[in-house]
């Protein structure tokens, strides 16, 4: 049985009055990588924070590496590594004093390592951080993160406005050179998160709608859409799977989001006895994101 | 111990140009700091030095704000976002490197100032000067170093530093005007340490637990508590019980150390007009006898009470003076503000009053002898004195480090060696005094100064000629040790305050704001 590098207990954090996260009840398992999605607002950051132990929890707990998170500081964090989009990087440091700089605070920092990164990010070591473009910016800090083998790699929408490139460059140095870690990651590059993670979590209003594999979750999404001869009877109720249904004239459009092939088509026969044809289509995960969402809206 | 190094090496990398500015303000302030210790008679230049000393005093406050609030906030502690907070830093080491920071780079080379100015003054740098060199530094971190860091650590800017800082300077400003109108508060200084207490501790809370958590909101909080708490402990101090509690009422049988009692008021040489302020000026004075030989007596405070034949009772509360009576003393200038509304009521009746005096009797047995010279003379327990060039009626001394809390010297008017002249003839028998002290160096450096100011012969204006030193005059030197502290009441029999009120002309004189004819 696998370990979980971060698991959070019924995790919550309220700013003022304002519920930022909810309940979180997350597990990590080790080696994954986690996607954390959601729309804007939703406490990605938020519970990305209290792992980090930058924000204290107001309820619950959350454990990372089998430390409590409020307890994680100093050594602890020789085997984590943290970028977020919006984090403030000493500007005037050139990149190589900020790596040299950094070093010593890491036992298993790893030169080669480095300078292997340092040549396949093209990071000019003479120039200020300050001067640095974002996207350069970004991969300062993958570099910094990535060259003492840390066990897990936190990342908080990493790739926000990074042109595709770098976006690219970045994610394959991050899975090139952290076969070994867990990755945690909070995005909105849905596109691109779908590429490698293995898991994925959607938080939403700051609960966990759910949290499953990346391949149950794709396959267990289905938009489906069914045909009639003539317009059909709509129910009353819809079954709870059933998100966001339209229709027009002799068409019935829904996500299906626990698809079964054979129960899924005989729940269909059921309510819709005079359905004609019947599509099913298996959604992106950018597809599934925007129909959780926009279903969640409508729901609030 | 790598770490705190790595760090602190970093810091020095990273603010290089902080480290100069302070270290050139340090070097101008000491490089100016000796023209202090000599007279400056002459009206433009001394004005000059005198603005010039204030300016670096304030450059080289500021290079220091600036060098701390740069050092702490090269890793902000206000904030979320700072990429160090999720790396290995670990607090006690990134603290200890903070503080070695600045030790280095204000304590050590202030230390290091202070031995030259010491040797520049005369004063060779003995072991006996090191507890009280190292005293100053301790109060420097405490009262000055340690609230900077505490402002840095819950700001993330220096522009949110600055503001800070400013508003420290208006609750600083708010909390004197208040303490202002409370009567007996500028006396008693009995809740000053609690109040160093309170401040002391919040600061060093604050930045240890900034260091330690991060609790930002929590730290603001806990200094704005501390500066309530302040606030409090100013307007809620029992002053009067606390001067009670430090000068002990005089027993009816015990014998007082001085004879005070009410002298008659001189008529006005000017005629009294109305003033348009809510307070005015009366001046009482007293004529003072009793005084054993080797004794001084400090008023340090004075309260009047009147109370009108119908009822009215007017107090003023203690008021901080700095006076001091001599043996051969014979009168005493006591000036108080009335409140307006209650003077027009009294003025003309013959009223109750009286004057409690709080007063701290010393005695030196044994002064020195000291012969003045034409430059410095040593003068033991106190450091070193010269005399005036220009008039010859003052000593200017200079210390190292702590001065004494009294020094009294004397001079007879039999002894003296400066020539005379018909006009103003030096009178016969009479001894003059000056006397300063209760003065502490710095607050930066280490050599402090004061002016023992030869009044008058006798201590009356009118003996002609001014006291004066020219080398070769016997001067005797006393360091008086308190004896006791106590106080005193003295009924004002037949006190008409009309008749003691000080007329608009003598206001002026005495530099009160002149009024409206």
């Amino acid at each position: 049985m696998m370990s979980s590098t971060i698991r959070t207990e019924n995790l919550t954090k309220k700013f003022r009055r304002v519920d930022a996260l909810n309940g979180l009840n997350l597990d990590v398992s080790d080696g994954a990588i986690y996607a954390l999605v959601g729309p804007n607002g939703a406490g990605k950051t938020t519970a990305i924070k209290i792992l980090m132990n930058i924000f204290g929890p107001t309820n619950g707990r959350a454990t990372v590496l089998g430390m409590d998170s409020t307890r994680l500081a100093g050594r602890a964090f020789t085997a984590i590594a943290y970028v977020s989009e919006n984090q403030e990087l000493p500007g005037w440091m050139r990149v190589d004093g900020f790596m040299a700089y950094l070093r010593p605070f890491y036992p298993s920092w790893d030169r080669d390592l480095e300078n292997e990164l340092v040549l396949q990010f093209a990071l000019p070591l003479d120039r200020k951080l300050k001067h640095l473009s974002r996207g350069m910016r970004m991969k300062a800090a993958f570099a910094s993160s990535l060259a003492y083998h840390p066990k897990l790699i936190v990342l908080d929408e990493p790739f926000g406005g990074l042109d595709p490139l770098v976006r690219d460059e970045l994610i394959e140095g991050m899975l090139e050179r952290a076969t070994e870690a867990t990755i945690f990651i909070s995005s909105h590059d849905l596109t691109e998160v779908e590429t490698f993670a293995s898991h994925v979590g959607y938080l939403e209003q700051g609960r966990l709608r759910f949290s499953e594999q990346m391949a149950t979750l794709t396959e267990r999404f289905r938009e489906v859409e069914l045909t009639f001869d003539i317009s059909p009877a709509l129910p009353e109720k819809w079954p709870a799977t059933w998100i966001l249904p339209t229709s027009s004239a002799a068409v019935v459009r829904f996500i299906e989001t626990h698809f079964d092939a054979e129960r899924s088509r005989a729940e269909i026969q059921k309510i819709f006895s005079n359905v004609r044809d019947v599509t099913f289509t298996p959604m992106s995960l950018r597809s599934i994101f925007l129909a959780m969402a926009k279903a969640g809206r409508e729901a609030a | 111990m790598r770490q705190v190094v790595h760090i602190f090496r970093k810091d020095v990398r990273h603010h290089w140009v902080e480290i100069l500015f302070t270290l050139a303000a340090l070097v101008a302030f000491a490089w100016d700091e000796p023209s202090h210790w000599v007279q400056q008679n002459d009206f433009p230049e001394s004005r000059v030095r005198g603005i010039m000393y204030g300016f670096l005093a304030v450059l080289l406050l500021v290079s220091w704000w600036l060098l701390i609030v740069r050092a702490v906030q090269s890793e902000t502690l206000a904030g979320d976002r700072q990429y160090w907070i999720t790396r290995p830093y670990e607090w006690k080491k990134l603290l200890a490197a903070k503080i070695l920071f600045v030790g280095v780079f204000v304590n050590v080379p202030l230390l290091i100032a202070d031995v030259v100015l010491l040797t520049r003054a005369g004063f060779k740098p003995v072991p006996s000067f090191v507890p009280g060199l190292l005293w100053m530094q301790v109060t420097l971190v405490v009262f000055l170093l340690l609230p900077i860091a505490a402002l840095a650590t819950v700001t993330s800017s220096i522009a949110q530093s600055a503001l800070a800082l400013l508003a420290v300077g208006v609750y600083i400003a708010v909390t004197a005007t208040l303490a202002a109108y409370i009567p007996s508060a500028s006396f008693s200084t009995g809740s000053d340490g609690l109040q160093a207490a309170v401040l002391i501790v919040a600061c060093l809370a604050t930045v240890v637990w900034q260091y330690a958590r991060r609790k930002t909101d929590r730290s603001r909080a806990l200094l704005v508590s501390a500066a309530a708490a302040i606030l409090i402990i100013v307007v809620a101090t029992p002053y009067r019980t606390l001067v009670a509690y430090e000068y002990q009422q005089l027993g009816p049988a015990e014998q007082r150390p001085v004879q005070l009692a009410l002298a008659p008021a001189k008529p006005s040489a000017s005629e009294v007009v109305p003033d348009e302020k809510r307070d005015l000026e009366i001046q009482i004075p007293m004529r003072v006898s009793g005084i054993d030989d080797h004794s001084f007596v400090a008023v340090d405070g004075m309260m009047l009470t009147i109370e009108a034949q119908d009822g009215p009772r007017w107090n003023s509360g203690w008021k901080s003076v700095s006076q001091l009576l001599f043996p051969n003393q014979q009168l005493l200038q006591t000036h108080f503000e009335v409140k307006k509304s209650f003077f027009e009521k009294v003025k003309s009746s013959a009223v109750r009053a009286h004057i409690s005096f709080a007063v701290t009797v010393s005695r030196d047995m044994s002064p020195r002898r000291i012969i003045a010279t034409g430059g410095d003379f040593v003068v033991p327990e106190v450091g070193l004195c010269s005399v005036d060039q220009r008039f010859s009626t003052s000593l200017l001394c200079r210390f190292p480090v702590r001065g004494p809390r009294l020094i009294v010297v004397e001079t007879a008017s039999s002894q003296t060696t400066c020539p005379t002249s018909d006009d103003e003839p030096v009178p016969a028998g009479k001894t003059a005094h000056g006397w300063g002290g209760n003065t502490d160096s710095g607050p930066f450096s280490p050599v402090g100064t004061f002016n023992l100011y030869l009044w008058a012969w006798g201590g009356v204006a009118e003996h002609g000629s001014s006291p004066r030193v020219c080398p070769g005059t016997p001067l005797f030197f006393s360091t008086p040790e308190v004896v006791r502290r106590i106080r005193m009441e003295v009924d004002l029999n037949g006190f008409r305050p009309a008749d003691y009120r000080l007329s608009n002309s003598f206001r002026f004189m005495l530099g009160a704001p002149a009024t409206k004819k």
